[in-house]
């Protein structure tokens, strides 16, 4: 049988050179079309790159961004809040990185790409979505935010920072003291020569956000310090060396100092840390050289119960650029070590999750960062105490000289530079997509 | 057979028509096609090394980058970095010979604390960094890539 055409018959040239070329074209559509796809993708794969540094650009961005801040205001103040502006495809604030195509959009939030904005306490993400030539990537980091602590304004200027109520029968501090809510009971304050400051007011001996309460002997503030009770003083309120009484205040600022302590001390309590071996019966050596997670910030970790013992801990190997911090982990603490430490004054014993901590067998040294806790007070504190709630009994003391806070909790390279704020920084959580 | 007729005049002349058309489409397609062929390997090969120099400049830090030099009105400073030369398979090549691609990083940094000559960066600083890829052949840009640093930031 004859296959094929048969170039006598009459026509057979046109459809020939039709089917050879609609072949060749559908050839040559082919092979455009692959190239084609091929630039595209290499396009969209070039763009989604792009866009993933762009989206790492919004983060920065917001970073720098809160640095800006942190000096002054609330906390939840200082982060762009996880709102959608009226006409963005995307929620937070818009940006983009000089130079290049495309945008970002950034807020922060308490989870990773959530909705829920940061309230100045707890965990903060920084979220970025970023659109470039059509491709969209997102990234979300997890940060650490402190509040400015320059001289004078901070609350570790204060002996005691008792964010509610206190009451007292008696004893003295050497330090100021802020209370915010009702003060009862006798004391005497400020019997040295440090004086506080609360944003440009200085010469700072009691700020007192509630009322004074008169239980036994009046309440003395020495040394011509000022005070500040935003409340009703009822019997007096003893002014040694003319200090004079002030009615109007700034009431918000104990509740500011709340929110600041309380993300510094949940901040500490993830930070990276080394438990402490408690298993000698009396003496317990800490060398604080040997922990190297976190540069010159040396975070340790015990149990709540662990510290009931009555023991004595020396911090060994530690030098005046260590900030040294324990998280004792528990709700309930009743303090039994002594400590011995060559810069006392940079030690934070950091009570996240404690509720109660009672100071009796033995003086409590260092600075006591326990925002939830009630302090029941038989013995001296030798350092900041920073607590819901202060309960003394007989007349123990609060010492300051010597022992006021100067430790870094920023710590590792983390420490701000001439300018800086406040510090901010990335935690290392981090995801993209 | 010879009452059967062959191929006539304007048929020949319609399908020299068709046949140098497509010939004329297809070459010119061909071309094109090629053209995107090369522009795809050369956006991939630019992306790659684009990249791979932001990630560098990630990995030396905010703190580390080389400084710019001041502009005249304090705000920001800029440093442009040596032009890089790379061959067609984005291997880094000494010098232009040869060369296929170039590169070149420009971080821009603002806020700066000015002293002198000299600037200083803090937490409230934005290191800007975008890395150009040029086609050597015709010195046009083929892909920009940039990022912000920020101290502590990622």
């Amino acid at each position: 049988m004859k296959v094929g055409l048969n170039f006598n018959q009459k026509g057979s040239v046109l459809p020939a050179v039709l089917i050879m070329s609609a072949i060749g074209s559908a050839l040559v559509v082919g092979s455009l079309t692959t190239a084609g796809s091929h630039y595209s993708l290499s396009v969209t794969r070039a763009n989604s790159e792009a866009a993933l540094l762009v989206a790492e650009a919004g983060l920065n961005d917001e970073l720098a961004l809160i640095s800006t801040k942190t000096a002054t205001g609330t906390a939840s103040t200082w982060v762009t809040a996880p709102t959608k502006i009226s006409g963005q495809p995307y929620a937070g604030r818009k940006g983009s990185v000089a130079g290049t195509n495309g945008d970002f959009w950034v807020y922060a939030s308490t989870t990773p790409y959530g909705t829920t904005p940061w309230t100045g306490t707890g965990p903060v993400y920084l979220n970025s979505t970023a659109v470039v030539g059509g491709a969209i990537r997102k990234a979300s980091m997890e940060v650490k935010i402190a509040a400015d602590t320059p001289t004078g304004t901070s609350g570790s200027d204060f002996n005691a920072l008792v964010f509610n109520s206190a009451t007292t029968q008696g004893g003295h501090s050497e330090g100021p003291v802020a209370v915010c809510g009702t003060w009862q009971g006798p004391y005497e304050i400020n019997q040295h020569t440090t004086p506080g400051k609360v944003n440009s007011i200085g010469n700072i001996g009691l700020w007192m956000c509630g009322n004074l309460t008169k239980s036994g002997n009046v309440k003395k503030v020495f040394n011509g310090y000022d005070a500040y009770v935003s409340g009703s003083i009822s019997g007096s309120l003893q002014m040694l060396g003319n200090g004079t009484i002030y009615k109007t205040m700034d009431e918000s600022w104990v509740g500011t100092q709340q929110s600041l302590w309380t993300s510094r001390s949940e901040t500490l309590e993830t930070t990276p840390d080394l438990r402490i071996n408690v298993s000698d019966p009396n003496n317990i050596n800490v060398d604080v050289s040997a922990n190297t997670l976190n540069g010159n910030l040396r975070v340790f970790w015990v149990n709540a119960t662990d510290v009931k013992a009555l023991k004595t801990i020396n911090f060994n190997n530690m030098t005046k650029d260590d900030t040294v911090v324990v998280n004792v982990i528990g709700p309930t603490v009743d303090w039994g070590w002594t400590v011995n430490a060559p810069f006392k004054n940079r030690l934070c014993w950091n009570f996240v999750c404690t509720d109660s901590i009672t100071v009796k067998n033995r003086a409590f040294t260092g600075m006591m960062l326990a925002v939830h806790a009630r302090v029941n007070q038989y013995n001296n504190i030798q350092g900041n105490m920073i607590v819901n709630n202060w309960k003394n009994f007989g007349a123990p003391e609060l010492h300051f000289t010597g022992f006021k806070f100067e430790g870094s909790l920023a710590g590792g390279s983390s420490t701000p530079g001439s300018n800086a704020s406040g510090t901010v920084g990335f935690t290392g959580s981090y995801n993209a997509s | 057979m010879n009452r059967q007729r062959g191929v006539s005049l304007i048929e020949l002349l319609i399908s020299s028509l068709i046949v140098v058309m497509v010939l004329v489409v297809g070459a010119n397609a061909w071309v094109y096609g090629m053209q995107l062929s090369v522009a795809q390997y050369k956006t991939s090969v630019a992306s790659q090394i684009a990249r791979a120099d932001v990630e560098r400049a990630k990995i030396v830090g905010f703190a580390n980058l080389p400084l710019g030099t001041i502009a005249g009105n304090s705000l920001s400073a800029t440093h442009n970095g040596a032009v890089e030369y790379f061959d067609k398979n984005g291997v880094a090549l000494g010098n232009s010979t040869g060369a296929y691609l170039s590169l070149q990083r420009k971080i821009v940094d603002a806020p700066i604390t000015v002293s002198g000559t000299t600037y200083t960066l803090s937490s409230v600083s934005k290191r800007t960094i975008t890395t150009t890829v040029k086609d050597t052949s015709n010195n046009t840009v083929v892909l920009v890539l940039g990022t912000v640093l920020a101290k502590d930031g990622l």
